[in-house]
């Protein structure tokens, strides 16, 4: 038996409930299962609709699950409430689509990277400072950026800050909701050659959620390709790109690859 | 100064003045007053409800005393009141709509189906019906009338919250493990804050005004104590032989609850304030 995985996903099932009397919706996630091994990136892929941001949302505990299990690095991740569940989410990173939303507009960068340190009990003072500056020197901004606020930097910039943020507390896993689709192209890469370098240095696995497949395959190591709630493809990325099972993959593929071309 | 203008416009600007100038009147109204010691009460029977005159510039009462000094007097009172009013109101509205919003489900349900009983009565009534029931006042005209004011601001506090709660910064917080208190205190109340103030500016007009009801119904402060909404109602029975005393308080309470109102609207539509976050 190899060791407990990451992330193992059994058979989720996710409803939104609809009135009281009217007919039970089709799920929006059905039964999807899969396994994201430690140090490995799983890319997500599906057209909107398809249920993978509802996937994801249940994966971070903001929507209820009808039925089925997670298991983060071997632990029950949908038994914990309250305050158990505030303390373990440390073990997550998150980095969401739009940067801008995503850091208030109130607060300066330090104090945005500060937010899950502090959460975690650290202290104000210089120490702290310190180890701000270093989480966003790893992301790739000089210390000049930590007392700007979001409005003053670029969406290339704002999404690094994000990132040093969702790293502040050394997760083992990094989710990202389409880190990339709200930047430009030349950006884009930048962004993604800044994940691939931080999940080799720090030993991440990521969970990369994204429409783009030519994203994906770039970056994944897995593949989970999802269509109207259910997983119609999940293996290696090579195999998955190689021999696609479904229709619905080679349509995903074949868009990409005229995408690429033109 | 211009810059001033150029954000509030005209009317706001000078209905910002005419609310400073009373301020100004009640801090200082012992140094203003021409009469003091008749504007805190005291009796000046030889020139009783002499009309307007060099020595009364806006006459006396039936007790001789000048109305102007009294005026000035009541500023105190009815700007105490207006703002006391609005902060108690806040005081309860935004816990209850903070807690109610942010936390949603039953609790949002409880706070707010409570809410509306205060919402079901009409306010002038229940504030005359606390104010009977607390007996008169200076207190206890302020919770007659906060009782019936705070459900706004629990209304409003919780619509701002629950556009907030979705935002993604907010929810990055929360994915962060940030506490609900933290939260709360971080990045929700600051952003609560311009409208609610906004909306307090607007409301010491009319709370004042209420304030000035109750005290016309004789539920307010007592005498000797000057409060316009009691000269008012004092002078009716002189009116209109002598108008002076039931029209010159009458109209300090118009002009500062006009200018109440002239400076809330131009707050509200003010331009070249701190850049709103986007979207």
């Amino acid at each position: 038996m190899s060791p407990a995985p990451m992330l193992d996903v059994r058979d989720l099932v996710i409803r939104y409930r609809a009135g009281l009397f009217a007919p039970r919706p089709k799920p929006a996630v059905n039964g999807a299962s899969f396994r994201l091994e430690k140090g490995e990136t799983l890319g997500i892929v599906g057209e909107s609709g398809s249920g993978k941001t509802s996937l994801l949302r249940a994966i971070l505990r903001l929507l209820p699950v009808e039925s089925g299990t997670v298991r983060l690095d071997g632990q029950d991740w949908l038994a914990l409430q309250g305050d158990a569940l505030r303390g373990a989410r440390q073990k997550i990173g998150v980095v969401s689509q739009n940067p801008f939303l995503s850091l208030s507009p109130r607060l300066t960068i330090a104090e945005i990277v500060a937010e899950p340190l502090l959460a975690a009990g650290a202290r104000q003072g210089p120490a702290l400072r310190e180890k701000i500056a270093a989480l966003v020197a790893d992301c790739g901004l000089t210390a000049d950026f930590l007392d700007r606020r979001a409005r003053e930097i670029s969406g290339g910039q704002a999404q690094r800050v994000a990132i040093a943020r969702a790293l502040a507390l050394e997760p083992g896993l990094l989710i990202l909701d389409e880190p990339t689709s709200a930047l430009d192209v030349s950006v884009q890469a930048q962004i993604l050659n800044l994940l691939a370098d931080l999940k080799e240095s720090r030993g991440l696995s990521m969970l990369f959620v994204t429409h783009n497949l030519k994203v994906v395959a770039h970056i994944s190591d897995t593949l989970l390709v999802m269509r109207r709630g259910d997983v119609i493809e999940f293996g290696r990325t090579e195999a998955v790109i190689a021999a696609p099972a479904e229709a619905y993959t080679r349509d995903l593929l074949s868009f990409g690859r005229k995408a690429a071309a033109g | 100064m211009k810059k001033l203008v150029h954000r509030l416009g005209w009317p706001g600007t000078i209905a910002l003045a005419v609310v400073l100038l009373f301020v100004f009147v009640g801090l200082f109204a012992p140094w203003i007053a021409p009469y003091p010691a008749q504007g805190a009460g005291a009796p000046n029977v030889l020139a009783k409800l002499a009309p307007p005159s060099a020595d009364y510039w806006l006459g006396t009462d039936h007790l001789g005393r000048d109305i102007l000094s009294r005026i000035i007097y009541g500023t105190r009172v009815s700007l105490t009141n207006g703002v006391l009013i609005v902060a108690f109101s806040l005081l309860i509205g935004l816990p209850v709509g903070l807690a109610a919003g942010y936390f949603g489900g039953w609790i949002d349900e409880a706070l707010m189906r409570g809410t509306d009983v205060f919402l079901a009565f009409p306010a002038l009534l229940l504030a005359v019906l606390m104010a009977a029931a607390l007996g008169p006042g200076f207190l206890n005209s302020i919770i007659a009338v906060a009782v019936t004011w705070w459900p706004w601001y629990a209304r409003l506090a919780r619509a701002e919250v629950l556009v907030l709660r979705g935002q993604p910064y907010v929810e990055a917080a929360r994915l962060a493990g940030v506490s609900h208190p933290r939260i709360i205190a971080r990045h929700i109340l600051p952003a609560t804050g311009r409208p609610l103030t906004v909306q307090a500016a607007l409301d010491v007009g009319p709370a004042l005004l209420t304030a000035a009801a109750l005290s016309f119904l004789g539920l307010g402060v007592l005498p000797p104590t000057a409060d316009w909404g009691q000269m008012v109602d004092a002078g009716r029975k002189f009116f209109p032989a002598r108008w002076w005393y039931s029209a010159m308080p009458g109209l300090t309470i118009f002009i500062v609850a006009l200018a109440f109102s002239v400076l809330g609207d131009a707050l509200r539509e003010r331009k070249g304030g701190t850049v709103r976050a986007p979207a």
